[in-house]
């Protein structure tokens, strides 16, 4: 491969690796914090990308990324509310949580086909990023590298707000050990709150800035959530470094993939899913089962 | 208070599965619309299996009002009898379109099924149908595979039809000679690229290279990045994937360098707005646009937007519109008698009418529709992007 078209793969695969670590972080902390499967995740993006697009017009696309953001805050709050009125069964039970939220993707996606006539659509590019430039002796979309600066951004201040805030902090003891957490006298149910709220969120600006490049279209609920899947598996469930490693080796992996080995591109996610469990069964940075 | 907090408790429990329990049932009201109109006794039933839930769901909905349209046109009656339509959901499902053509018939005794929009059920119905003698219409392209049951027909080219006669016409009146071929990595997208390929290289030109990206392909990035120099791109592309691959296309820049042709389905009319000024300059070969000019197309369409005036109008309805005249066609010439299913499959079989995209008539052997094909492309026209037919493909 010669060099030129490494530095294009490389860019491709960065820039879509950070759009993937924005759709999974908010997955990795509702599973590593509540350790809650949280599967609306995708029917979540689903929605809110196509309230992005329905704010199409030029000049709105601030406007539209954002009330993406709050659609997903908004739905993510009823998912929890919805589960807290039985948490006691809901909080300890995997399968439970995987039927209420698997019912509840199917139910928030059935309601967007019936509202958006179930056809894809897309959101133009705002004016500042739109057109290409030359990368490597090729034109490349101005809006991914505006897209993955975001993410960038983004993913710091999530760095921040985990490493450097008392609120990351409790989300972390969080993660290692709830009762623990609870013994010293936090409170973990507004936590989960707090955390359900910041991925929806965060998975409604993915759906929001990912709308020009991606779309809304149906199925997306299933595909963002497989993806979300296999960030949180490599990297390991509530590790925000992991995810972001995780989603940046996806990324490439996929980009790379793609131009080498085209007929076997849809193995080279899941062969490293493979590789780096039977390396690392916790994922790159999960910690090990007890 | 223990006990207050117990009854809160019960009442919020009940009231949550009550809400759990009564969405579905709500959404299924809304989804399938398995309805019948007023039955009496001599009156010719129709059965019509339609997608209205599931991946294909979205079509289920235009395409019932299309087939309405059609039969209330007529008066809902031909020579006398009154002919009725009933309704059911294919669910996109095989399993599903199975028993409910069987409750179709079974039940409501039907003389005729229009199935399906989806490929597969309608490949999983075509053997159940011929067994019982009822006769299949189907009113989209479908994929090869019914020619072997004599009362089966489809009321449209197969999709490797109109991908070989954009092959040929490509490389003789386009003048390309080296291709490059991009599809979607499913029995769609091989079916168009294998047929474009053969034409197109019988036809004396050669593929300098042929990519398969999987359904649902989020980023074409890296295959873009990956196209050699070719004098056109044949792309084989459906739904959202057909946004993303045109978006793309344009954005990596590869349209400035090559040309992009497709099966119609890449630049519908459902899509084409979403696709933006990406589409514009595409070519398509197609048996149907919406900018075809003649009175039959000029009839569908006004029919349409005189009931919905934001109907976009798409092969997907003008199919079911055909099948519509297609069915009142043979029930005429069967003078209201279609007891005999395989009689009445022959005759639906003989039929030759005038459909929005021309004349319409079958292949007596296969059972597929003949029609003509033509070449368009995307211009934009004011506010938004239209077809401009080229002409028809020889």
């Amino acid at each position: 491969m010669a060099p030129d078209q490494v530095v294009l793969q490389l860019t491709i695969g960065t820039s879509f690796g950070l759009l993937l670590f924005l759709l999974a972080s908010g997955f990795t902390l509702t599973f590593g914090l509540a350790r809650y499967v949280n599967l609306t995740h995708g029917a979540v993006f689903l929605v809110a990308a196509y309230v992005a697009t329905s704010l199409a017009k030029q000049g709105q696309f601030v406007l539209a990324v954002l009330a993406a953001a709050g659609t997903g805050l908004g739905l993510s709050m009823v998912v929890y509310l919805v589960s807290r009125l039985r948490w006691s069964k809901l909080g300890a039970d995997h399968l439970s949580q995987v039927l209420l939220t698997f019912g509840a993707l199917l139910v928030f996606a059935e309601l967007a086909r019936v509202a958006w006539d179930g056809l894809p659509r897309s959101l133009p590019e705002p004016r500042f990023a739109s057109g290409s430039f030359v990368l490597a002796g090729v034109s490349f979309p101005r809006y991914r590298l505006y897209m993955g600066a975001v993410a960038l951004v983004l993913a710091a201040a999530l760095w921040w707000l985990q490493e450097r805030t008392t609120f990351g902090a409790l989300v972390r003891a969080g993660v290692d050990d709830r009762d623990m957490l609870e013994a010293t006298g936090s409170a973990a149910k507004p936590l989960f709150a707090a955390v359900f709220g910041l991925s929806g969120c965060l998975a409604g600006l993915a759906a929001g800035l990912g709308a020009p490049v991606i779309g809304a279209s149906m199925g997306q609920e299933f595909t963002v959530l497989v993806l979300a899947f296999v960030v949180v598996v490599l990297g390991g469930p509530g590790n925000l470094t992991g995810a972001f490693v995780a989603s940046l080796a996806v990324g490439l992996a996929d980009a790379f993939g793609k131009a080498l080995l085209p007929t076997f591109a849809e193995f080279t996610m899941m062969g490293l899913v493979v590789v780096v469990l039977a390396w690392r069964p916790a994922g790159l940075f999960g910690a090990p089962q007890t | 208070m223990s006990r207050l907090r117990y009854s809160r408790h019960a009442r919020l429990r009940l009231g949550s599965a009550a809400l759990l329990a009564a969405v579905p049932m709500v959404l299924a009201g809304c989804g399938a619309a398995s309805s019948s109109d007023e039955s009496s006794d001599e009156s010719i039933k129709i059965g019509v299996l339609l997608p209205y839930t599931g991946t294909f769901g979205l079509y289920g909905k235009p395409m019932e009002a299309a087939l309405r349209a059609r039969f209330q046109v007529a008066g809902n009656a031909v020579d006398g009898h009154r002919v009725e339509l009933i309704f059911e959901d294919e669910a996109t499902d095989p399993a599903t379109a199975v028993s409910k053509a069987n409750k179709l018939v079974d039940q409501d005794q039907v003389a005729a099924i229009v199935c399906c929009a989806t490929g597969a059920a309608t490949l999983a119905v075509g053997p159940v149908l011929a067994e019982r003698g009822i006769p299949q219409l189907g009113p989209i392209p479908n994929p090869d595979g019914l020619s072997d049951f004599k009362t089966a027909a489809v009321a449209a080219p197969t999709a490797g039809h109109d991908a070989g006669k954009l092959g040929t016409y490509a490389a003789t009146k386009l003048g390309y000679r080296r291709a490059v071929v991009v599809a979607s990595d499913f029995s769609y997208g091989h079916e168009v690229a294998e047929s474009f390929q053969k034409a197109f290289t019988t036809a004396g030109g050669t593929i300098v290279k042929a990519v398969f990206a999987p359904l649902g392909t989020n980023d074409f990035g890296s295959y873009l990045s990956q196209i050699p120099d070719a004098d056109v791109t044949f792309a084989g592309f459906a739904g959202a994937d057909a946004v993303r691959f045109v978006q793309q296309y344009d954005k990596f820049g590869v349209k400035k360098r090559i040309p992009l042709i497709a099966h119609g389905p890449l630049v519908t009319e459902l899509v084409l707005n979403q696709i933006g000024p990406a589409a514009v300059g595409v070519g398509a070969g197609f048996y149907y646009s919406s900018t075809l000019s003649n009175p039959e197309n000029t009839r569908f369409i006004e029919t349409m937007k005189a009931a919905n005036p934001k109907f976009v109008p798409s092969h997907f309805t003008a199919g079911a519109w055909a099948t519509g005249s297609v069915l009142l066609d043979a029930i005429h010439r069967a003078h209201g008698d279609v007891r005999d299913g395989e009689a009445f499959g022959k005759l639906i079989r003989q039929t030759k009418i005038d459909a929005p995209w021309g004349v319409l008539q079958f292949d007596q052997a296969t059972g597929y529709a003949i029609a003509p094909t033509y070449y368009y492309e995307v211009v934009s026209a004011g506010d938004g992007l239209r077809h401009k037919v080229v002409g028809e493909m020889a």
